[in-house]
């Protein structure tokens, strides 16, 4: 595993979130460096998306701060962290259903950033097409994005993001549903983007899977941090385990190891 | 001109009034939202004006600056207070909202007169615009030409909108605004510049017919007709299309005004509800967008 | 005099109550925003006076006929209200617009603008004890208004046909899992919600005065007292309808007649802003 370079690209500071009345993340502590891999894991409810959606700017945090790249980014809107360079996927896919691939790719490239309004025409439609070339997509991308498949939107997805020339990548939810060969796809795509540059954080319920591109895992539970570490030292964390197995009563039993 | 062309040239000369004013509601509708309160805007901007004239002796085409700018603030107000809804949430606080500006005035009436409403209210005075008089007070066909004329701006601005980079954001804010927002679109900079321009034509609107008819009273320029209208005409003509909401106000106004209005002279707005109706359940691109397949397809 | 206050304050509340359910019974079961329910109640109202004025038919006589009609016109507008597409609850409540004006002007072109009322049934009640008079307007209201929200209660908690239309407002897809013929219990939330409003509507010819602009304020009163109860809750409707009632009686008392259509406005988006699925509401668990 290629180690980071010292530079920490995003920082969470005892953070938290109040929804509703009930604290759904707790002191939470995080320090990616520039170019780690890591992948948060967790039952149904752990908090893992409330996580995302801190540092998307979806939602602001109750408690604590977010630091990207040093500087402080608590609370700021969605858009203004896309420019800073934070992008993220959703886990239900939401394109804009009634544009083409192309369009949904080309949004991102117009409004990622703020120089994305100069230039010419043609060279974003360019930019454009290579992303959806990147993820395999080339073909569809006069198609409707709501007449694509479940594994053609969540392709959509990142392509979309990466158009906003992003240094930090929110994974959420890639392999669910995706064929063992999708699978493995979208493992090399997670390297190749690391070799790129890129930082990525990843939620993954399907274990197996983030360990073997992760430098890192971290496991949350009921919204607090439990463990932190290389993937088979987490993996095998008896209370990691117990986490998962003692959660028979949620629905989604198929994350149980 | 003789005297039976008049009636052609006032016709024409609302159409392209109401016309401009499906543009400014739509361009407020671009954002995926309903209002069903456009009326308040409408209002505000009438007895902005005929007030301020009245009591300032200003010029009344300066009224029609401040009529815009009092729906203009009436629309910001709206940004704030209702900025978390949406839906038919957003679309009952609108309708709600048209009682506050319509009770106050209707109570107020040491300043606004009450349910007299202000009468007498000048007409816009002419214009010497070098060797050309142009008289857009009395003259119907002046009226005309200016009303063409704001038609054309608002028409302008609408079509931004839509097509332009602009046009672009507003369109992804309606398709998904979490989307939007995650990939740098600025969500309530758009919704707050399409509601605050939306509102401020809309004023301006009103403005224009306070002048042009010469008299105010709440309900009528409140009235919930002033807000269906511009609905109507959209969702006939189709609300993403440039043209949609004016092909809707050419089509039917008229109709409207020289058809129906024989036939059923109290409740001739009826076919208004009806066109509605009939649009929602099996024309949601809009009739016109139709009618444009239908045309299409007999001639291929 | 103050009684007399609290006396005008309940029995208006009592009429809004009644407004309200049928709108809440069909938002609860179908989520159809019906913006025509005022021009329904006007629609009864006006029946009931032509009934009176035409064929010279006794006030009572006029309550079962109006339901009956009225429960008619409730289940056309569901035929329609049935094909709305998504977003469903947007467009119910655009469609139902279309469907006001129409009623709106088609009550203008029947009626015309001038203000109408259904003649009194009976004289004054009096209290006893107190100097405060009851209207037979007011007295029939209060009995009635009383009376329906008994019934429904009745209906919703003790049979088993109330059950099954509480398990769809609560929760529709559960309900259709269970077996719940959900068109069934479509259809029977317009039946019975265009009863109540043919109920409503008599008494409201008789109490104020009928004109084809008044709808939508009608609407709105409904629409506020539904989000105040929240959805399904029948028991809020008739304290929700009091309140209303009664802080619309002492905006009159203090303020004037025509300050009183601003209160349901001003609720109307204060309770939007506040909480939209009921201030009575119980608090729903966050969904992490």
């Amino acid at each position: 595993m290629v180690a980071g370079t010292s530079e920490i690209c995003l920082e969470l500071k005892n953070v938290g979130a109040r929804l509703g009345g009930r604290w759904v993340l707790r002191s939470v502590d995080l320090r990616l460096r520039e170019r780690e891999i890591v992948s948060v894991i967790g039952p149904n409810g752990a908090g893992k998306t409330t996580l995302f959606n801190i540092v998307g700017g979806q939602l602001p945090p109750s408690a604590g701060s977010v630091f990207f790249q040093g500087r402080e980014i608590t609370g700021w809107p969605p858009h203004l962290v896309c420019r800073a360079g934070i992008a993220r996927t959703f886990q239900i896919a939401r394109p804009f259903p009634r544009m083409t691939a192309l369009e949904n790719v080309l949004m991102g490239v117009w409004f990622g950033k703020r120089e994305g309004g100069k230039g010419r025409e043609e060279e974003r439609r360019g930019e454009a097409f290579r992303l959806l070339r990147l993820v395999g997509m080339e073909d569809k991308a006069h198609r409707l994005a709501r007449e694509l498949t479940l594994s053609e939107l969540r392709r959509l997805e990142v392509a979309r993001a990466l158009s906003t020339r992003p240094k930090l990548l929110l994974l959420d939810e890639m392999a669910a549903g995706l064929s063992p060969q999708a699978v493995q796809e979208a493992l090399n795509l997670i390297l190749d983007l690391r070799e790129r540059g890129l930082t990525l954080l990843i939620i993954d319920h399907f274990l197996n899977l983030t360990a073997q591109v992760s430098d890192r895992l971290l496991a949350l539970d009921q919204g607090e941090k439990i463990m932190e570490g290389p993937p088979r030292a987490v993996t095998q964390h008896p209370e990691v385990v117990s986490a998962y197995l003692g959660r028979r009563y949620r629905e989604d039993d198929e994350e149980a190891l | 001109m003789a005297p039976g062309d008049s009636i052609y040239f006032r016709v024409l000369a609302m159409t392209c009034l109401y016309g401009a004013l499906a543009f400014a509601w739509n361009l407020h509708a671009l954002t995926g939202v309903v209002s069903l309160g456009h009326a308040a805007f409408f209002g505000l901007g009438a007895y902005g004006s005929a007030l301020a004239v009245h009591y300032w002796k200003i010029s009344p085409w300066w009224g029609l600056l401040l009529g815009g700018g009092a729906g203009a603030a009436y629309g910001v107000a709206w940004a704030v207070v209702f900025r978390n809804l949406r839906g038919p949430y957003l679309a009952l606080a609108t309708l709600a909202s048209v009682q506050v500006p319509q009770v106050i005035i209707d109570n107020w009436e040491s300043v606004t007169f009450g349910s007299l409403g202000v009468v007498g209210i000048p007409a816009l005075p002419p214009l010497d615009l070098g060797p050309v008089r142009w008289d857009a007070g009395e003259d119907p066909r002046g009226q005309y030409y200016l009303l063409l004329g704001f038609l054309l701006l608002v028409a302008g601005i609408h079509r931004a909108a839509i097509s332009s980079r602009w046009g672009w954001a507003i369109r992804a804010v309606r398709e998904d605004e979490v989307a939007a927002s995650a990939i740098g679109v600025n969500v309530w900079g758009a919704r707050f510049q399409t509601l605050v321009s939306s509102a401020f034509l809309t004023g301006l609107c009103g403005a224009l017919y306070a002048h042009l008819i010469g008299l105010v009273e709440p309900p009528l320029v409140f009235s919930l007709h002033i807000s269906a209208v511009p609905l109507v005409f959209t969702i006939f003509g189709g609300r993403y299309q440039a043209y949609g909401p004016f092909l809707g106000a050419l089509v039917l106004y008229p109709l409207d005004q020289l058809l129906f209005h024989a036939w059923l002279p109290a409740g001739h707005a009826m076919v208004y509800g009806l066109v509605i109706v009939v649009a929602i359940l099996c024309f949601p691109q809009g009739i016109a967008a139709w009618l444009q397949e239908r045309v299409k397809s007999v001639w291929s | 005099m103050w009684v007399q206050i609290f006396l005008n304050a309940f029995s208006l509340g009592s009429f809004y109550a009644l407004v309200a359910m049928g709108f809440a019974l069909i938002f609860g079961v179908t989520h159809a925003f019906n913006l025509a329910h005022g021009e329904l109640v006007l629609l009864g109202g006006y029946l009931a006076y032509w009934l009176t004025r035409s064929f010279q038919v006794p006030f009572y006589w006029t309550l079962p006929f109006c339901m009956l009609a009225l429960a008619l016109g409730a289940l056309l507008l569901h035929l329609l209200v049935r094909k709305v597409r998504e977003p469903f609850e947007l467009n119910s409540l655009v469609l139902t617009f279309g469907v006001a004006l129409i009623l709106q002007n088609g009550m203008l072109s029947l009626f015309s603008a001038d203000y109408r009322l259904v003649p009194a049934a009976g004289g004054p009640v009096k209290l006893p004890g107190f100097a405060a008079y009851l209207s037979p307007a007011q007295a029939w209201l209060l009995a009635l208004s009383l009376g329906a929200t008994a019934a429904l209660y009745l209906l919703l908690k003790r049979t088993f046909f109330g059950k099954a239309l509480r398990a769809t407002i609560q929760n529709r897809e559960a309900a259709e899992l269970a077996g719940v013929p959900i068109r069934r219990m479509r259809l029977a939330a317009f039946v019975i919600g265009g009863s109540l409003v043919g109920l409503a509507g008599p008494l409201f010819g008789q109490m104020a005065y009928l004109h084809p602009a008044g709808g939508m304020e009608a609407t709105l009163v409904a629409i506020v007292v539904t989000i105040f109860a929240g959805i399904g809750q029948i028991r809020g409707i008739l304290l929700g309808g009091w309140i209303l009632g009664l802080a619309e009686t002492l905006a009159v008392y203090w303020g004037g007649a025509s300050w009183r259509e601003l209160v349901s406005g001003v609720l109307l988006i204060l309770f939007l802003l506040w909480r939209p699925e009921g201030v009575l509401a119980p608090k729903r668990r966050a969904v992490p």
